[in-house]
């Protein structure tokens, strides 16, 4: 792309609340992820069983790209090749590996709970939903670095690897849960951030 | 691009780089049959550090895990003979795993926040980078199976930015209860020691390694034999999180990519190491990812059935031994291999044979659909 990228939209979800670009959108039971997940689900209104089998840490990357992603289509050549997802996350899957671990002391193993023992499979189940091609990647960190994580996205569209990127954090343990997700892209409006770690940062913490 | 300046294996074959791709060359397999997973299961066919190799380093025994040490001891064969700075703040540790310290569960230990603190990927690449004096954040790339290819694309691309000189690029998988009974609740373990490309596979042996590249951006001082990290490319199937693509057609784009960006094409590919699992799926799938690439008549070899499958460490295990194929001028042989497969057979060699090489290229798949590609060529 010739201009700088933008920063063109951000979904934060939390304490059973989900907001799109700062403004609160739905709100949940706040004491089970699951209830959450699931009534968050059924407000979408939209047909897609597999969500179902998804482990917690899926679910809730399923559910921000739902409505961070919402109204726009991937599924062309040129453009779902040309898309991105760049995700940071703190725990791994490790709210998932205690649940198997648990099955295992027990002699039990089942292969559909296995599955979700990587933190990259809410990468793969965000593309398969949207049909989204291009790199993705998934990194460990301790804490949110938004620096980083702008270096290393705005590197991509400077080398013309990618066109637009989903970027931003997911973590689950338990019943601690954020995601923070954000659409990084070409933006004509002239009120849209430029993609910078202080834009991030300054979201992230709000 | 960046510069291969240092490497190592530190695997169940051997502990040096020279050493492994010898024994791989040689046709030899860690693989071997051991106890089963669960009392009154049969054997299981893995690849696993021997017996007590702890016990030669005595002085960190105690205070890393497995895992950790595997990563010391990888990084400290690659850099032990250098004069590169690791503890400079120009210098960047990029990791790649999969699970980590996940063998610890394997004990059924309490869980407790000390206990999710030492599962913490994070956390441990934060104590291997302290121990070797690196104040900087580590990187640490956990894209299932592609790991190590990821890492080292991402540690060219923290090179290309300027932002750092070197990169040390270590993965580290171990072999625990944890993963190998997930893999054969798959029914994706083999029955047997693996059989990659070949029509009768039957699955995957699990193999516990770690393996270090550096990269620097500007090339090794010394005059010696160079390869360069010319170029990488990512892609996800956006299929299925467990199978992979019936056609392989994002994995053919990663190679198309990663071939143009190194400013080449696939008549000047001389060889392929390939992630070549053995499981039905994989092996079909990587076949005619080659085919729609235009590298299906080159010389492939996968090392799953002597190092069996090393998951995180896999990508940089591999690329390893890719390395050490250009600059020995060696055609590696693919253990395991006994009847091509239909309808689509590869170039598969059951020996070791020389050859002037001059570009390798290095694929690999993994759950969550991603799919990676490398290309490196003697310099």
């Amino acid at each position: 792309m010739n201009s700088p990228p933008k920063l063109l939209r951000s979904c934060s979800i939390q304490n059973g609340t989900i907001w799109i670009d700062g403004a609160e959108v739905f709100t949940g039971p706040t004491n089970d992820f699951a209830a959450f997940a699931t009534s968050a689900f059924r407000a979408l209104t939209i047909d897609y069983p597999k969500f179902y089998k998804m482990d917690n840490l899926a679910k809730l990357g399923f559910l921000a790209a739902e409505h961070l992603l919402a109204g726009l289509n991937f599924r062309t050549p040129g453009v779902a090749d040309r898309t991105g997802i760049v995700l940071a996350n703190a725990n791994s899957s490790l709210d998932t590996d205690l649940r198997y671990a648990a099955q295992v002391q027990q002699g039990l193993a089942s292969p559909a709970l296995f599955v979700y023992t990587l933190p990259n499979i809410v990468v793969g189940e965000v593309c398969i939903r949207h049909g989204i091609t291009g790199e993705n990647m998934l990194f460990e960190a301790e804490h949110y670095d938004a620096a980083a994580q702008v270096a290393y996205v705005a590197n991509l569209f400077a080398h013309n690897t990618i066109d637009q990127c989903l970027s931003g954090w997911i973590d689950l343990l338990g019943q601690e849960y954020r995601a923070f997700f954000y659409l990084v892209g070409a933006g004509s409006q002239p009120t849209l951030p430029d993609y910078t770690a202080a834009s991030v940062e300054t979201l992230f913490t709000t | 691009m960046a510069y291969v300046a240092a490497h190592n294996i530190f695997s169940p074959l051997g502990t040096t780089s020279a050493a492994v791709f010898a024994a791989v060359a040689a046709g030899r397999s860690a693989v071997a049959e051991h106890a089963g997973i669960f009392p009154g299961d049969g054997p299981v066919w893995a690849s696993r550090m021997p017996e007590g190799w702890m016990q030669a380093l005595p002085e960190l025994n105690g205070t890393f895990s497995p895992f950790e040490l595997l990563l010391i001891a990888s990084i400290r064969g690659a850099t032990a003979q250098t004069a590169l700075a690791l503890e400079a703040e120009r210098t960047i540790f990029v990791f790649a795993t999969t699970k980590g310290n996940i063998g610890l569960l394997d004990e059924n230990p309490e869980v407790s926040a000390a206990l999710v603190a030492k599962l913490s990927l994070a956390a441990s690449a934060r104590a291997v980078a302290r121990y070797f004096g690196n104040a900087n954040t580590p990187v640490v790339v956990s894209n299932a199976c592609t790991s190590g290819v990821a890492a080292l694309l991402v540690a060219q691309r923290l090179l290309a930015s300027g932002q750092y000189d070197t990169a040390v690029v270590a993965g580290a998988d171990t072999v625990s209860r944890f993963v190998l009974s997930g893999f054969q609740a798959f029914q994706a373990l083999s029955t047997g020691r693996c059989r990659p490309f070949s029509a009768d596979r039957d699955g995957i042996n699990l193999g516990e390694a770690a393996a270090t590249i550096v990269l620097t951006a500007q090339p090794p001082a010394a005059a010696v034999a160079t390869v360069r990290l010319a170029s990488g490319a990512i892609s996800n199937d956006a299929n299925h999180i467990s199978g992979p693509s019936r056609t392989g057609a994002e994995l053919a784009r990663a190679i198309g990519q990663a071939l143009a960006a190194a400013g080449l094409t696939a008549a000047e590919v001389d060889f392929i190491s390939a992630h070549g699992t053995a499981t039905p799926y994989n092996d079909a799938m990587e076949a005619s990812a080659f085919a729609l690439s235009g590298v299906q008549t080159k010389p492939v070899h996968s090392v799953k059935g002597a190092l069996g499958h090393t998951l995180g460490a896999a990508g940089l295990v591999e690329s390893v031994l890719s390395v050490l194929a250009l600059t020995e001028g060696c055609l590696l042989p693919t253990v395991g291999y006994s009847q091509p497969m239909q309808p689509t057979p590869l170039q598969i060699a059951t020996a070791a044979r020389p050859a002037a090489l001059r570009v390798g290229l290095k694929t690999a798949s993994g759950f969550g659909g991603c799919n990676g590609a490398l290309v490196f060529a003697r310099v």
